[in-house]
């Protein structure tokens, strides 16, 4: 028995390689262009160069529409495996099954990060005529494409090291209260969550750059932290049930897409503003605006758990 | 990009051009309509046999003896019983007879209900038997005698894939058929109320008796999900290569049809099309093009499995041993089409990239000369 005869891993890998040869050919292009590329030059090598800056282009925006779809159909896969591995009965016991899980999720949440900011810098430089941030914008895919390699190495050793015999932990044991990083209480997070959420919304509107981007850093981990060890009990109205996933799920109407997809494009809105300024020097602040909806969206749908819990049962958990 | 104008314009071109998109049409709903006919059988399957593992009591104990499974007896029930949690014991009798005529094993099942000379069957018993003309009376043949038991019932034409192959006869019948001696029991079932016990309950039973073995609810879905998972993942593995063959002959063929019509594309490039509206519309018209072949190919699945139950592909999943009666509980799971749709639609688009792109940059002024 070998976990990659499962249906969604076979689709999900086979994805993943025609993606990876699509940028592969893009990166070969690219560096032809790169070495060659001379805006002022009539030469036919040059209109060569623009055109297959066109198929770049394409195959990018391309792969950025499919890595959406494909992290969502990640999640969706790793609920499913949760059925044939021992032990698990959420994403959590298969994330968990191996330390590859939890660094692969982030890898691949900062990749697509990392293609927005690729395509936004991209729209810049399109929209002026002079290719201005033609290079940089390059070095950017040069660097995404490592990482999608790097990414790919990651899910085959993930997906090879996911025991189908020895029993893996589920959520309530993977997110045990104790174990709560440095020494933070509930309280303590949610006096975190709302301050930094205060704060990023105040710096929004002052469009200050780069305490935002900071700030939506910090807030990144804290509000992770916070909504699976203090919103999630109001979700499952269990008071020790915590776990990031099981409100993905069908039981609790998937209202974690509308969460995690909210709170991830706010930071996302939070932290390209400062980054398209470094790289273009132009600036951009009006993605700001999209953050602070988007993380009051967040902390709006969380702080309604809490309150709608109170009214019904009169305690907190 | 996406004007309405633009794409009306684009879907407009693929209908005047829709003979060259014929081929790929026709095979993508082709793949996209084995591949699903299959993925829908195992999951009707799954479904049946995990609601039939739901309405199971909490933990199935069997003996063994020299790895094979053995009898129990009325002291495993009095034992199984005094554990904390469990709630009743019930033994039951449950074995495979074989019908040596047609070379067949029923599925015998005793059931408490019955009186001593009556029985009910299966569908597919029923159509075995009949063929002997057994069909008021069947006579068991076993080592010591022949025992005549009446046809009472036959089970409804259910959805359950279990009871296809099935005989319920009275305990005590059914004792003497498997030849087994009175007070014994081939698996006893366990009932444990509270389900966050079920697992502590199992762990328990083996410790008294080391050699038996307690399935829980969950280890018997597991075991289901790992089978087709297995069936599945091998069929999935070889249409892997299959998909991507036709992907490579989908890029040729478009590419060499995209090289007849480049002086149209040269008209739209000197109209003011720029290489990426090109390439936009060629998009727009393979995905017009991969949905609808998509769409084509599920829906056929679904009359295909749901309707026609599925002549000759079901056999991979149940095998034909037993004339298999049973029909494909309908169900569509959202997260299936989603999957059917990414493996099919996706690498389908992305092997359009190239050709779209080549046609767009070909040099106009050639081609409106030639």
């Amino acid at each position: 028995m070998s976990i990659f005869l499962s249906n969604e891993i076979i689709v999900f890998l086979l994805i993943e390689l025609i993606l990876i040869v699509l940028m592969a050919i893009s990166q070969v292009n690219i560096v032809s262009i790169v070495r060659h590329w001379d805006f002022d030059a009539t030469t036919p090598l040059q209109y060569a160069l623009e055109k297959k800056n066109y198929l770049v282009n394409t195959i990018l925006y391309f792969t950025l529409t499919c890595k959406v779809i494909l992290f969502l159909f990640f999640i969706q896969s790793l609920n499913s495996l949760a059925g044939i591995v021992p032990g698990a009965m959420c994403s959590a016991g298969v994330v968990g099954a191996n330390h590859y899980g939890n660094a692969l999720l982030l890898l691949k949440l900062l990749l697509i990060f990392g293609f927005g900011l690729w395509l936004i810098v991209n729209k810049l430089d399109l929209a002026s005529i002079i290719f201005p941030y033609l290079k940089r914008k390059y070095l950017l895919f040069t660097l995404l494409f490592v990482g999608v390699l790097g990414e790919f190495v990651l899910e085959i050793l993930y997906f090879s090291n996911i025991p189908l015999t020895v029993p893996v932990f589920c959520c309530s044991v993977v997110f045990q209260a104790p174990k709560l990083p440095f020494g933070y209480t509930q309280t303590l997070l949610v006096l975190f969550f709302y301050t930094l959420f205060g704060v990023i919304v105040l710096f929004n509107t002052l469009k200050q750059t780069m305490a935002s981007f900071t700030c939506n850093l910090l807030f990144l981990f804290i509000a992770y932290y916070a909504i699976t060890y203090f919103f999630g009990l109001y979700v499952y109205e269990m008071p020790n049930h915590k776990c990031p996933y099981c409100m993905l799920q069908k039981e609790y109407y998937y209202i974690g897409y509308l969460i995690w997809g909210s709170l991830f494009l706010g930071i996302f809105f939070g932290i390209m503003p400062f980054l398209i300024e470094r790289i273009t020097q132009k600036s951009y602040v009006y993605l700001l605006k999209y953050s602070s909806i988007c993380l009051a969206i967040t902390a709006l749908i969380c702080s309604i758990y809490v309150v709608r819990y109170y009214l019904m049962t009169g305690v907190f958990l | 990009m996406f004007r309405k104008n633009f794409v009306e314009y684009a879907i407009l071109l693929l209908f005047k051009d829709r003979n060259d998109h014929l081929f790929s049409f026709l095979i993508f709903s082709f793949i996209v309509f084995i591949l699903s006919s299959v993925l829908f059988i195992s999951d009707s399957l799954q479904y049946d046999l995990i609601q039939s593992i739901n309405a199971q009591p909490s933990i199935v104990v069997e003996n063994t003896r020299a790895g094979r499974a053995y009898q129990m007896h009325e002291g495993h029930v009095y034992d199984a019983s005094q554990i904390t949690g469990v709630s009743s014991v019930e033994g039951v009798v449950d074995g495979y007879h074989y019908f040596a005529q047609k070379r067949l094993w029923f599925h015998i099942i005793g059931d408490a209900s019955l009186a001593k000379d009556e029985m009910i069957i299966g569908q597919g018993v029923q159509k075995a038997m009949a063929e002997l003309y057994y069909e008021d009376e069947f006579h068991f043949l076993t080592e010591e005698r022949l025992i005549k038991v009446k046809i009472n019932k036959i089970a409804p034409k259910g959805t359950n894939i279990l009871s296809n192959d099935a005989i319920f006869l009275n305990p005590n019948t059914a004792r003497a058929v498997l030849g087994m001696e009175m007070d014994e029991y081939s698996k006893l079932y366990v009932s444990v109320p509270n389900p966050n016990e079920v697992g502590n309950v199992a762990l328990k039973i083996v410790e008294i008796y080391p050699s038996a073995k307690a399935t829980t609810q969950e280890d018997a879905m597991s075991a289901v999900r790992h089978l087709y998972y297995y069936k599945g993942g091998i069929f999935m593995i070889l249409y892997v290569i299959a998909l991507v063959s036709f992907f490579i002959l989908l890029k040729n063929q478009i590419s060499l049809v995209y090289g007849e019509k480049k002086k149209e594309i040269a008209i739209l490039r000197s109209l003011g099309f720029c290489i990426k509206d090109i390439i936009a519309l060629k998009f727009i018209q393979n995905t017009v093009v991969s949905v609808s072949a998509y769409l084509l190919g599920v829906a056929l699945a679904y009359v295909y499995v749901f309707v026609f139950n599925a002549p000759y592909l079901r056999n991979i999943f149940l095998g034909n041993e037993l004339e298999n009666s049973i029909s494909l509980t309908p169900v569509v799971d959202l997260n299936l089409l989603f999957l059917i749709f990414l493996f099919g639609v996706i690498p389908f688009l992305a092997f359009v990239i190239l050709p779209a792109w080549k046609i767009a940059i070909s040099d106009m002024s050639e081609a409106v000369k030639s």
